[in-house]
């Protein structure tokens, strides 16, 4: 009896010892009830989307501590970079919390991880299929009952972004009433609006347009009529209650408002998912061939990862890796046919691999990097508030490996790797304190995306003189300030659908007579090019070293138009037609020492800098 | 004596290099390394550090074939001349203890080490490729030759004090086991603990604990590979790893030559095999039908009705034990910080544990299938029977299928009582993989089949080896090709190929265990 009491205490113990192990589960201090992905649930692929979370802290005590967010494959190997933000959230209290990923067009595994003491909590979620196309939004406000317009997705306005680099995948926004929003959510909101964003403001239930305050300046219809230009941005006023528009009434009116002023946007629009009018001389295009025909944010990359190696006698390591393969192989066996004494094959066999060990050895000191650098790419938007809106490409190679923090001055950052493959070791953070903590292994690089808002010093641009006729550009004479960019590689008109090539003459760019169809400038496209540039190009071989010398950062001039220009496809580039009223002035130049990363402290800095700036032609003057 | 000693190894040695065989697995192996480094550098671009990348998978190769020639090849160096009852032949030829174990066993473990070195020009081009130093690859390689002393040496005390092969392989396998998973399964089962108030952080039990889960650590090959690894890495290369692994090895050794004349005395492997035959002849009380071989292997290899039962009462005491039980720990525990346990996810955890178990059983059958028949050899036997080799091999199949009824009946009742489980699984993102798991798993059966009659020993290891050694040859070809190709065929256009690729295999690899059945045949 004894016997069998003891033996069944040995087996509870056992039993109770494979249960606590079985169900490593634990109660979290936060719990997570809600999660939106992008804006009204419809991210769009290769851009930067606003993930929203609803997190309850479930306790009595508040939660303090870091969230992180983190694509993973389904068998849980971690990839690109985890976005990480400190959140407070009270006692029984529920918070949104925001992340800003880069997403792609696959459905992908997110995992949402925080701490909770020494132990580490984890969910996952599944992300939507990402859209190829900007998603179009009636902002309303939270918890309202407004009616459900078909084909427009609802969005809170409380979760708006206050970071403008994650308003990216927005194209149109419907509003009917005044937003509740801080500064800076009000001040992202115009700044989208100013680089190329679409507001149609209708009347609320009372029959009136809403009235805005001086801080929303230009949506108040008083000052104008209908549509108003603000910077790249269209607005459209209404005097029409949106929920009693029909749908097809709604789609006609605004396809008719915005043809009126820009046939782009009207190409844009009809790529959405709004209520679809027949149209049987446009067929569809599959939207994957469009999105491949433009280069990626990984292709830039990986041409400036590839700018950024150094240079390695590949051709030499494979020759010396075949001889190897052939003493390794043959020889070896050979050596057993000439010589019966095996001490003789043993001390072949060490000798050989010693002596091929310090060739390699040599190629790779050789071959190794012994200055960090960085290269980048950027495109720079002028906005109304003294501030440049940034989207920057970089490299950073590192001689010396370690862990770094890649920052950059001014605020509101968002920093992704746009990683599709491995993991990055290390977290990303957004905001006014936004910045990249990485880790980079000696001798390698780490290529990043960086949107941000950089006070750099802005410099202004005035007509002296225009005259243009039905052919186009006859006459441009633009004024520069003492601030403008020294070391300016091009300078870049667009009118209509030409780009202008401009000559500076000390404080004015003037037009000589040279110019191109954009279509044919955005045409050529270096990264897709097999003999130019082609990391992943059909022949590996084809890329020699001395390719790599030709190639240098002014020969991804279209690559960075294409971007500025916001294309999604050739064929866009093909239907371009900028409005008579407004011109583009496109500056290439030296990257400033201010727009460049700020930490960490890299000695040799090259870069590109598209300068983009909207320019009104509001007369013909001479 | 010590001369003496050598004499063996150094024979041994002398007779390695004139085998044909050894040449072409040597250049085979290199050949890999070549082969992944070129993939790596193809995709050097998209990688930040490529040359890391490429060494990360080198290593963790060489590490998991270095741990399965433990289990299968290490491991069967004394017991395959105790089972050929050849040892004490070698006895009266006058080789005394140390040479037998030097020739037997250090000369393996040497030509496991020439074979890492044999990689070490290859891998010195990581450097090269970028994101790793010469010192990491020392490191590496030190800690990896460490780790060969370490288990060809207790794989040989294990080889020494094991009777029969099998044995020898269950020893080694179970302690890389508890050595590897011990200290993970005992932090877990400690903080669970500590979170209902059963253990305090700092009393004796939670210390002692905590001190076991860091000598492991400390000495673990894979705690060593992680911090070699990361970035900065600037220690020595001769650390605690090192050091205790070489010392480990040494004292196994030691042990291992101490024991050699107890262990191997008397060989009564003979006769237990004849008391297991004449205790199961005992047992038998059913008649072979029409299907007679289905009926054997039913009854012999997959344990019969009583099999069946035992199973069933298993698999149903399984399901029913953890979902009440874990409810019954909720209930009767007072957790700080845990979730009360929800009972579909205490059936999706016995649906893992069920799958888990209907691998394993099908495992330990497909590597007895032929096997039994070949020890025994009746082979020869079977193939003058009136029938075909497929109606055979079928017929065998279906003899241990049946015993897979009561895991498939448990995965059945779950499913059905919470469909849930089975769509998280699905769910969760294994749907697109499933076929493609499941293809792979045929594949691995097959070989398993074929190395069960190929070789004496170590079927298992063999069959793990050879898949691992495949996914990594083929992942550099996958790699290229997805490279060129990707944006005509997209994934589909990887996915199909390998799914049909290994679905050639199976019906290759069947041709081949035919021919090599009726090869054993004809020689017997």
């Amino acid at each position: 009896m004894k016997t069998n009491l003891s033996n069944s205490g040995y087996l509870s113990t056992i039993y109770l010892l494979m249960l606590l192990f079985l169900y490593p589960q634990i109660v979290e201090a936060i719990e997570i009830h809600e999660i939106r992905w992008g804006f009204g649930d419809r991210p769009v692929a290769y851009k930067i989307n606003p993930v929203t979370i609803l997190v309850e802290n479930t306790e009595s005590q508040p939660f303090e501590s870091e969230i992180r967010l983190q694509r993973e494959t389904f068998r849980g190997q971690q990839i690109g970079i985890a976005l990480s933000t400190t959140t407070y959230i009270a006692p029984f209290e529920k918070k949104w919390v925001q992340f800003y990923p880069y997403l792609t067009e696959s459905a992908d595994n997110w995992k949402i991880s925080w701490k909770h003491g020494t132990e580490q909590r984890v969910q996952s979620f599944l992300s939507p299929r990402a859209t190829a196309s900007a998603v179009m939004v009636q902002l309303i406000q939270p918890d309202s009952l407004s009616k459900v317009i078909p084909g427009i997705k609802q969005y809170p306005e409380d979760l708006f972004p206050p970071i403008l680099g994650a308003v990216d995948p927005l194209s149109v926004v419907f509003l009917d009433h005044l937003p509740k929003w801080e500064k800076s959510r009000r001040i992202t909101f115009l700044q989208w609006i100013y680089s190329g964003g679409i507001v149609h403001i209708f009347e609320n239930p009372n029959g009136e347009l809403p009235v805005f305050p001086e801080s929303f300046s230009p949506l108040n219809v008083s000052n104008t009529t209908s549509p108003v230009q603000y910077g790249a941005g269209i607005i459209h006023f209404y005097r029409k209650n949106l929920a009693e528009v029909p749908p097809l009434e709604l789609k006609q009116l605004i396809i008719n408002n915005i043809h009126s002023v820009d046939y782009l946007r009207t190409h844009e629009l009809e790529k959405n998912d709004f209520p679809q009018l027949p149209n049987p001389s446009s067929p569809p295009s599959p939207e994957n061939s469009t999105i491949n025909s433009i280069a990626s944010d990984e292709d830039i990359l990986v041409a400036l990862t590839e700018m950024s190696t150094s240079k390695q006698i590949w051709y030499f390591i494979f020759l010396i890796s075949f001889i190897y393969l052939l003493v390794a192989g043959p020889g070896y066996f050979l050596v057993t046919k000439f010589s019966n004494n095996h001490y003789t094959f043993y001390g072949f066999y060490l000798g050989s691999t010693m002596l091929f060990c310090l060739i390699f050895l040599i190629i790779g000191q050789y071959s190794a990097s012994r200055t960090s650098q960085i290269h980048s790419l950027i495109i720079a938007n002028l906005l109304p508030d003294k501030e440049f809106d940034i989207t920057e490409w970089s490299s950073l190679g590192i001689a010396s490996g370690g862990n770094f923090k890649i920052s950059h001055s001014g605020d509101s950052h968002i920093y992704t790797t746009c990683q599709d493959y491995s993991k990055v070791n290390g977290t990303a953070t957004s905001g006014s304190e936004g910045n990249m903590l990485v880790d980079i292994p000696t001798n390698s690089s780490r290529s990043f995306l960086h949107r941000g808002n950089i006070p750099e010093s802005t410099f202004g641009v005035s007509v002296n003189s225009f005259l243009s006729n039905d052919m186009g550009l006859e006459v441009l004479s633009l004024e520069t300030d003492k601030h403008f960019p020294q070391q300016v590689d091009q300078v870049h008109f667009l009118f209509g659908s030409k780009l202008y090539e401009l000559e500076q003459e000390g404080h004015r760019l003037e037009f000589q007579g040279t110019s191109r169809n954009l279509s044919s400038v955005l045409g050529t496209n270096a990264l897709l090019d097999p003999y130019y540039l082609a990391p992943t190009g059909a022949l590996p071989f084809s890329r020699p070293k001395d390719q790599k010398g030709v190639a240098s950062l002014k020969h991804l001039f279209p690559i960075l138009l294409q971007r500025a220009l916001k294309l999604t496809s050739l064929d866009d580039s093909r239907k371009l037609h900028y409005p008579e009223s407004q011109g583009k002035l496109f500056i290439l130049s030296a990257i400033p020492d201010g727009l460049f990363l700020q930490t960490p402290v890299i000695s040799r800095k090259e870069g590109l800098v598209l300068y983009c700036l909207e320019i009104p032609l509001t007369r013909q003057a001479d | 004596m010590l001369r003496g000693s050598l004499i063996f190894t150094s024979f041994a040695l002398k007779k390695d290099i004139h085998l044909k065989k050894t040449h072409i697995f040597r250049f085979a192996c290199i050949g890999i390394v070549f082969l992944i480094l070129f993939s790596s550098w193809l995709t050097s671009s998209r990688i930040s550090a490529p040359g890391l990348d490429f060494f990360t998978k080198i290593v963790w190769l060489n590490f998991w074939l270095v741990t399965l020639a433990g289990i299968g090849f290490f491991s069967t160096a004394i017991t395959e001349e105790k089972e050929e009852e050849t040892l004490p032949l070698l006895k009266l030829a006058g080789i005394n203890t140390l040479a037998l174990l030097l020739g037997k066993s250090t000369v393996r473990a040497l030509r496991v080490i020439l074979l890492l070195l044999g990689q070490l020009p290859f891998l010195m081009l990581a450097v090269a490729l970028g994101g790793i130093t010469p010192l990491q690859i020392y490191a590496t390689i030190i800690a990896m030759i460490a780790y060969v002393i370490l288990i060809a040496n207790f794989s040989l005390l294990c080889s020494v004090y094991a009777k029969r092969s099998g044995v020898a392989i269950s020893l080694v396998m179970s302690t890389l086991l508890i050595f590897f998973f011990s200290p993970v399964i005992l932090t877990k089962i400690s903080s669970n603990l500590q979170s209902r108030g059963y253990l305090a952080a700092n009393d004796f039990i939670s210390q002692s604990l905590a001190s076991y889960c860091n000598f492991c650590r400390e000495i673990s090959i894979i705690e060593r590979i992680n911090i070699i690894l990361s970035t900065g890495y600037s220690d020595s290369v001769m650390t605690t790893q090192v050091i205790s692994n070489f010392m480990i090895g040494v004292f196994c050794f030691l042990t291992a030559w101490f024991l050699f004349e107890r262990c191997t005395k008397d060989n009564s492997i003979v006769k237990k095999r004849i008391w297991f035959q004449n205790h199961k002849r005992k047992k038998k009380k059913s008649r072979p039908g029409r299907l007679a071989l289905a009926w054997k292997d039913f009854h012999f290899l997959a344990g019969g009705r009583k099999g069946l039962l035992i199973k069933s009462c298993l698999y149903l005491s399984v399901i029913l034990s953890l979902v009440g039980g874990g409810l019954w720990l909720d209930k009767y525990s007072y957790p700080t910080y845990y979730f009360s346990y929800s009972w579909k996810e205490l059936m999706r955890v016995s649906l893992l544990l069920l799958v888990i178990g209907f691998v394993v059983e099908c495992t330990a059958y497909t590597s007895r299938i032929f096997r039994e028949e070949r020890k025994q050899k009746m082979l020869p036997l079977l193939m003058i029977l009136p029938h075909s080799m497929l109606r055979l091999a079928y017929e065998k199949i279906w003899g241990v299928s049946v015993a897979l009824i009561p895991v498939c009946i448990g995965i059945a009742l779950i499913v059905l009582i919470a469909p849930d489980s089975l769509y998280n699984l699905i769910e969760s993102g294994f749907s697109s993989l499933l076929l493609f798991f499941l293809i792979q798993f045929a594949v691995f059966l097959h070989l398993l089949t074929y190395f069960s009659i190929l070789v004496r020993w170590g079927a298992l290891a063999f069959a793990i080896g050879t898949m691992v050694l495949i996914e990594s040859c083929v992942t550099p070809f996958l790699q290229i090709i997805f490279l060129l190709f990707h944006t005509v065929t997209g994934e589909t256009g990887i996915i199909l190929p390998v799914f049909y690729f290994s679905l050639l295999s199976c019906f290759a690899l069947q041709i081949l265990i035919a021919n090599r059945l009726h090869q054993i045949a004809s020689e017997e």
